[in-house]
């Protein structure tokens, strides 16, 4: 059976493609490129409902969402960021939070000196 | 006593003397008496029709011929017709004794002119025989005799010789001259012709011979065994012997006799019959000298004769009659012991079927005459005393009953001769075959009966008779199928019924009841019987509607009739039996679910017997039928009748169970409460039925007088000694806490007896956990509320002195309840270090305190609170990290919350939320 985040990606993904709609009508060569690549739309979608399933406490559900949508979208900061605090405060996944810390240090555009500190940290429970 | 062969006619025997003694008198069919009598031999009678004028017309003419005629041989000849119509006529024509003396004694003169005259043409031989018959018949004998001398000498080839021979030997007979009759006897048996006389000859011979004395006795007895060879010359002439020649035969089987009593009896028959069954009439001897003897008063010897003919000729055809005539001759001698001993060796020696068969009609009627003598006389015997004597009688009366033609009477009294000899066996067969086997017997009836009453003695052990009652049983259906209408049949039946039902075998005794009540001629003291038992039957096989009308007949008989042997105590247990059957339809219609036809009966039962004690069962079940049909309110009210009818039976101490249980099931939980309650102080003891009070109050919302139960309950010592007390002890503690009675009173209680208790379940664990847990919040309250003030110490103390007692409590939780609360715990916990930290920091600094003095006490009273806080973050990062366990919850994020405000560092995190805008379109 597929995990429910995966199925919330496809809603997701089906729902920015129905708002795409609205704009442009669609053709062939269009939607193809839309299942094949993930939009910026696509990306805060994904996000920001892994953020709502973290509020309700459904942790791994909303770590799902964001590893998918970092599958999709690996070049997104927030993703990274954002799976990295819940692995560290909900999930206590100390590991997973430090790589995605890393990832999200290495993908911003400027350097964040509070989660440098956090990995310091991270790094020094970790050993 | 004679042989029956011979006809038993010849009745007295005629005396020798009799031929001797008179000229002529001899036997000789119809030549008459006397020579006189005798009519000439030579005249030939022409067989032609008598002439049409009347006989004693043509006598009168001849008549007056003889007397008018002068010629002698015409007076002869007239003579002649004379002779000739007379025997021809017979009765017509009568002639005088003095006509015809006077006739022959004129005639002689005839004959003598003829003689003399020399000048007659006739046969002289004739002429000289009809001269010695006229000498005869005027009385000259010695003339007669003179003149057939004459003819014999004179012409000894006539055919008149054998004639004139026996009359010679006859004068010499009757002269007494025996040894001449002897001789002419045996001249004439010698000679040529007269066949006709020669056995009369044999036979007078003999007599002439027995005359002479003992010495001539063998040759007398020779002559007459050659009379008896010549006139019995096979068995079947015995028969055949003419009634002339019947005084013949038995006078020479007399006379041998009488030679033979005198010369040693059968021993000499034998010899001169020349052996033992040489002769086959030699039985008509030894009878003749069996009768001799036995006319003597030689009884002994008469009967010795019998047996010894027996003895060697047992099969012989007349052996039954010399068995016979040996039981005439004791008879004849008056010895009744031998008469009966005679009788029983008659019996015994044709007791075969073949041997039987043997014998004439007439013998088997004595044979059966005789075997019922012996066995009525055995009988009577028996009767008398004791002894073999009914097994001999019944013995004959067995015997006797294969030979008669309607035995039922006789196989009936072999059946009595039986059993009073104790051959019970015997006995009913017997009667079995006097009853079933035998046609047109009137009293077979008895006799079936006969075969009953041995079963029937042999099962009560009043006979020493093994049988069985399926016996019994089998005797009487065939009774009853044979003498369908017998009034005796109704009686047997019911007592066959009753004793099945002690062998338990209701199939049989329902079988044999129910056909009493076919007889309609059965007695009520039957039917009663009979109706017991079928009551007894259906009781026991479970047909309670059967039982019912069973008893209920027998209960009406008692009431209409007067019967044998039944008292009042048996009337009424009939009743009883009466009201069981009524009350046990009541149990099977309960068991089968049919409460209404239940309850029914139960309650009928009053009727049959009012006031019993089963009458009253009656009505208790009727309600405990009505509450298994879950009729609630119909078995509350006739459980409530019950207990006001009859408050003091015992059976009414159960009754406030039962109105509990309706109560309760009809959702009338107060009142079954206070059913409990108003009957708890009858029982002990009475806590179990107050606390189900308490219970059903709580079912009920009857909360304030469950309550009260609980408070009274638990304000007594109870140790539980079982999970399930413990369990409801705390129970009670939880509802008054929900009830807010006293609610931290027995928020203590429950914390503390679920601690110290051995038995948890997961409720007790949960309301203690959250028992404790109030009243932790509720120290922890206290906690907060204590300002640390100057003097510090002071506050100080009381605050940790709380902090520990809600402390205390929030660790209580930690041990008593489940994960939820435990998250709980830790945060309260970790908050009570928090609040310590937070308010010693805020504590008041004493006001004489200078800048560096007060920045000093400020540095102090960090240093005091940095352990609490330190101790507050660690214990909400234990909360945190309850997450690796399980679910998220509120007191989670409540520590990840403070933890944030305290190691920023490590717990604050803001999530980033992303937003887009679509970028102003080139082509826009």
């Amino acid at each position: 059976m597929m995990p429910e985040y995966r199925v919330l990606v496809m809603l997701v993904l089906m729902a920015s493609l129905a708002g795409c709609a609205g704009f442009q009508a669609p053709d062939r060569g269009r939607e193809q490129a839309s299942i094949e690549s993930v939009t910026i739309q696509d990306v805060v979608a994904i996000n920001n409902r892994a953020l709502s399933l973290k509020e309700q406490g459904r942790f791994r559900e909303a770590a799902g969402l964001l590893r998918s949508g970092i599958e999709s979208s690996p070049e997104t900061p927030e993703l990274h960021y954002n799976l990295a605090v819940i692995s560290e405060l909900y999930l206590l996944d100390l590991k997973s939070a430090l790589v995605h810390y890393r990832r999200y240090r290495d993908l911003a555009d400027s350097e964040d000196k509070q989660v440098i500190g956090w990995m310091a940290d991270l790094e020094r429970r970790l050993q | 006593m004679r042989m029956s062969a011979i006809g038993l006619l010849l009745v007295a025997c005629t005396a020798p003397l009799a031929y001797g003694q008179e000229s002529f008198r001899v036997e000789l069919g119809r030549d008459g008496e006397t020579i006189a009598d005798m009519r000439p031999v030579f005249m030939t009678f022409e067989s032609r029709p008598m002439p049409a004028i009347s006989p004693a017309e043509v006598v009168r003419r001849y008549q007056r011929l003889f007397d008018t005629s002068e010629e002698p041989e015409v007076r002869i000849d007239a003579l002649n017709r004379l002779a000739n119509i007379q025997q021809v006529s017979g009765h017509l024509v009568h002639f005088e004794d003095t006509q015809e003396i006077r006739r022959y004694r004129e005639a002689l003169g005839s004959y003598e002119s003829i003689i003399q005259s020399g000048s007659f043409h006739g046969k002289l031989d004739e002429l000289l025989y009809q001269m010695a018959k006229a000498h005869a018949y005027v009385g000259q004998s010695d003339q007669s005799i003179k003149r057939l001398r004459q003819l014999t000498g004179l012409y000894p080839k006539s055919p008149l010789v054998p004639e004139a021979r026996f009359r010679i030997a006859e004068a010499a007979f009757s002269g007494g001259n025996y040894t001449d009759a002897e001789l002419e006897y045996g001249r004439l048996i010698s000679s040529r012709g007269g066949n006709r006389l020669k056995l009369k000859a044999h036979y007078m011979q003999g007599w002439s011979q027995y005359k002479q004395g003992r010495d001539a006795w063998p040759r007398a007895a020779a002559s007459f065994v050659h009379v008896l060879d010549q006139q019995l010359p096979d068995p079947e002439s015995i028969k055949r012997v003419s009634a002339s020649d019947v005084e013949l035969v038995d006078d020479t089987l007399r006379v041998l006799a009488l030679m033979a009593a005198d010369s040693g009896g059968g021993g000499a028959l034998t010899a001169w019959m020349g052996g033992r069954a040489e002769k086959h009439y030699d039985y008509l001897l030894f009878d003749r000298l069996a009768d001799h003897y036995a006319s003597a008063g030689r009884f002994e010897e008469s009967v010795s004769v019998n047996q010894a003919y027996i003895e060697a000729c047992p099969d012989h055809p007349a052996a039954a009659a010399f068995l016979a005539q040996v039981i005439d001759v004791w008879t004849l001698a008056g010895k009744s012991d031998r008469v009966r001993e005679a009788r029983a060796d008659y019996v015994f020696a044709y007791g075969s079927d073949h041997r039987y068969e043997t014998l004439a009609g007439t013998h088997q009627d004595l044979w059966r005459t005789l075997s019922r003598q012996l066995a009525d006389y055995y009988y009577d015997q028996g009767e008398r005393a004791s002894g073999e004597w009914f097994s001999r009688a019944a013995a004959f009366y067995e015997g006797l009953s294969k030979r008669t033609r309607e035995p039922g009477e006789i196989l009936r009294l072999a059946g009595d001769a039986r059993l009073q000899a104790g051959h019970f066996r015997v006995a009913l067969e017997n009667f079995r075959q006097a009853a079933y086997r035998t046609q047109g017997y009137g009293d077979a009836v008895d006799a079936a009966w006969a075969a009953i009453s041995i079963h029937r003695n042999g099962l009560d052990n009043r006979i020493a008779f093994e049988t069985r009652l399926q016996d019994l049983s089998s005797e009487a259906d065939r009774f009853a199928k044979r003498f369908p209408d017998a009034p005796r049949q109704s009686g047997l039946d019911a007592d066959i019924a009753n004793r099945w039902l002690e062998h338990q075998d209701y199939a049989e005794a329902r079988r044999f009841a129910e056909r009493v009540h076919a007889h309609t001629s059965a007695s009520p003291d039957e039917r009663y019987s009979a109706w017991l038992a079928l009551g007894e039957v259906h009781t026991a096989t479970g047909d309670h509607v059967l039982a019912e009308h069973a008893w209920r007949n027998a209960a009406a008989l008692i009431s209409e009739h007067s019967l044998a042997g039944v008292d009042a105590a048996e009337a009424h247990e009939v009743r009883l039996q009466l009201a069981r059957a009524v009350y046990r339809q009541g149990e099977v219609a309960q068991q089968s679910g049919d409460t209404h036809v239940a309850v029914g009966h139960f309650q009928r039962v009053g009727s049959v017997l009012p006031g019993s004690e089963i009458a009253i069962k009656g009505r208790y079940d009727a309600a405990n039928s009505l509450l298994l049909a879950e009729r609630w309110l119909a078995a509350i009210g006739e459980l409530n009748r019950f207990r006001s009818d009859y408050p003091e039976h015992n059976l009414t101490a159960d009754i406030s169970d039962k109105l509990v249980l309706a109560y309760t099931r009809s959702d009338h939980p107060v009142r079954a409460a206070s059913e409990l309650i108003g009957n708890s102080a009858r029982t002990e003891p009475h806590w179990p039925r107050k606390l189900r009070a308490a219970e059903l109050f709580h079912q009920g919302g009857a909360l304030d007088r469950r309550n009260g139960i609980y408070q009274q309950f638990l304000a007594e010592p109870h140790e539980p000694v079982s999970a399930a007390e413990h369990i409801q002890a705390q129970t009670m503690r939880q509802r008054l806490v929900e009830s807010e009675v006293s609610p931290d009173h027995y928020r203590e209680q429950l914390v503390s007896t679920e601690l110290a208790s051995q038995w948890h379940s997961s409720d007790t664990l949960t309301w203690s956990a959250r028992a404790a847990m109030a009243l932790g919040r509720m120290s922890a309250r206290k906690f907060e509320a204590i300002a640390l003030q100057h003097p510090l110490a002071e506050s100080l103390a009381r605050k940790q002195a709380a902090l520990e007692q809600a402390r205390q409590r929030f660790a209580e939780v930690v041990q008593l309840g489940p994960q939820s609360l435990q998250s709980e715990a830790l945060y309260r916990r970790a908050e009570l270090y928090r609040v310590l930290a937070t308010d010693l920091m805020a504590s008041e600094v004493p006001d004489e305190l200078n800048d560096l003095e007060r920045a000093q006490y400020e540095m102090l009273l960090e240093e005091e609170a940095y352990p609490f806080e330190e101790k507050a973050i660690q214990l909400h990062a234990r909360n945190h990290q309850l997450l690796a366990e399980g679910e998220y919850t509120e007191w989670v994020g409540k520590s990840l919350e403070v933890l944030a405000e305290l190691f920023p560092g490590r717990y604050a995190r803001d999530v980033r939320w992303m937003t887009w805008k679509e970028e102003p379109s080139d082509d826009a």
